[in-house]
């Protein structure tokens, strides 16, 4: 053992009896402000509440009465409750169909903006982008405008070309299709943004190789952008998972008639603040927790990509 | 002799026949979708556009029609009246919190990265 090793020991014991200060003494001060401020942020606007969902999960309150211990009754309940099931299914479909749409999409203007050059590249970006600096509210209250079944935008597009009138919103089988449309429109400029960005840093020298071997442009795309994009791709998968099954505004403000378009997350809220239901509402939303992170975790394993070029 | 029939097939060609044998009539065709699809996503902000300079009734009468019946500033006379809609109250608040955000998060998590 050496001499400094020693040392280190002995300060180690010494530092066990000694306070905070002299522990954080060979970090600066300001070091330790910050430190401070982020445990201290991260307590009160995550861990408590986060806690006390977890807590509120296994009780009954109804704001009223005092908090009543039931167990597990909360989850069970969950898993019998036909709402709950609709509601998944709802989520699950949007979540669904808005990610493989709305990702291909991405994904095909990220190519073709791709092969745009400069100027140009930077007209079309903007104006794709242009929906999501957009304020949510805003345009989803212009979207539900648009949407009106008599004499809104739509179908006076819809009426020009002679075909029939649609009830969008109004109707059971066509308000998710209607939201999820919006949906993809306020979300593809981001994705296509990001996916962008990622083809741009595939090294060039690569294209020309390829272009060497006599490769054609989609063989170029699958076998040298695709896989080189894969990280990125998988970012913005991840993200759009968790974004879609956690979106609420959208559900909110442009709901369809009766159950239609009610996913997991306005499900949670009806039951915490409309019926005055906590505790179930925090278990449905611990469930929603527990199904987003068991996705991530799932995706980001298959996904991961340790790549050398 | 020679020269003529070089003169033919490599000055002589018209401008679209050039465009096609180059391989940039993709570039155009690309563009031409990226336009197009770009009115696609611009389409409700020309509603919200034109929207804004309509009289209230017009906004809501039922065979809609894209440009305002009778052009009217009367929306943006609203909004700038201070009894109205405080608009220089709202602005205000939107740059207090959007600058106290970016310092809060610029001062704390690029120490992070």
């Amino acid at each position: 053992m050496t001499a400094s090793t020693r040392t280190a020991r002995a300060l180690q014991v010494v530092s066990r009896k000694r306070g905070l200060r002299w522990r954080l003494r060979r970090y600066s001060l300001l070091g330790s402000v910050y430190g401070a401020a982020v445990t201290i942020f991260y307590t009160l606007f995550f861990l408590i509440p986060f806690g006390t969902a977890i807590w509120l999960s296994f009780q009954n309150w109804d704001f009223l009465t005092d908090p009543r211990f039931v167990g597990t009754r909360n989850f069970a309940k969950a898993l019998r409750d036909d709402y709950f099931w609709s509601a998944l299914k709802v989520t699950l479909t949007f979540s669904v169909v808005e990610i493989s749409v709305g990702v291909s999409l991405a994904l095909l203007l990220a190519l073709m903006l791709d092969q745009m050059k400069g100027r140009w590249q930077n007209l079309f970006l903007s104006l794709y982008y242009l929906p999501v600096i957009t304020p949510g509210v805003v345009s989803i209250y212009l979207w539900r405008w648009m949407y009106r079944p008599t004499g809104g935008a739509f179908n006076t597009v819809l009426a020009s070309f002679g075909l029939p009138q649609q009830q969008f919103l109004n109707s059971n089988s066509q308000a998710l299709w209607a939201i999820t449309a919006f949906v993809i429109w306020a979300n593809v400029g981001g994705a296509a943004v990001i996916l962008l960005a990622g083809m741009n840093d595939v090294p060039q020298h690569l294209y020309e190789a390829a272009r060497l071997d006599g490769a054609g442009f989609w063989r170029v795309f699958f076998r040298i952008t695709m896989p080189l994009i894969r990280p990125v791709l998988a970012y913005q998968l991840v993200v759009s998972v968790i974004g879609t099954v956690q979106m609420f505004d959208v559900f909110f403000l442009m709901g369809g008639p009766g159950f239609s378009t009610r996913t997991l997350s306005l499900y949670t809220y009806q039951l915490g603040f409309q019926t005055l239901n906590l505790g179930y509402g925090a278990a449905v939303s611990l469930i929603i927790f527990l199904m987003l992170l068991v996705a991530t975790v799932v995706q980001l394993q298959r996904y991961q990509v340790t790549w050398e070029y | 002799m020679v020269a003529q029939t070089i003169g033919r097939t490599g000055q002589r060609q018209s401008a679209v026949r050039r465009l096609f044998t180059s391989g940039r009539w993709i570039q155009w065709f690309v563009g031409l979708l990226l336009a197009t699809f770009s009115l696609a996503m611009f389409y409700p902000f020309l509603w919200l556009i034109f929207s804004s300079f309509k009289t209230g009734a017009d906004i809501v009468s039922v065979p809609v029609s894209l440009l305002p019946r009778e052009w009217t500033l009367s929306a943006y006379r609203m909004v700038l009246d201070p009894n109205r809609a405080n608009l220089p109250r709202a602005y205000v608040n939107s740059i207090v919190v959007a600058t106290a955000t970016v310092v809060a998060i610029l001062a704390t998590s690029s120490l992070g990265g």
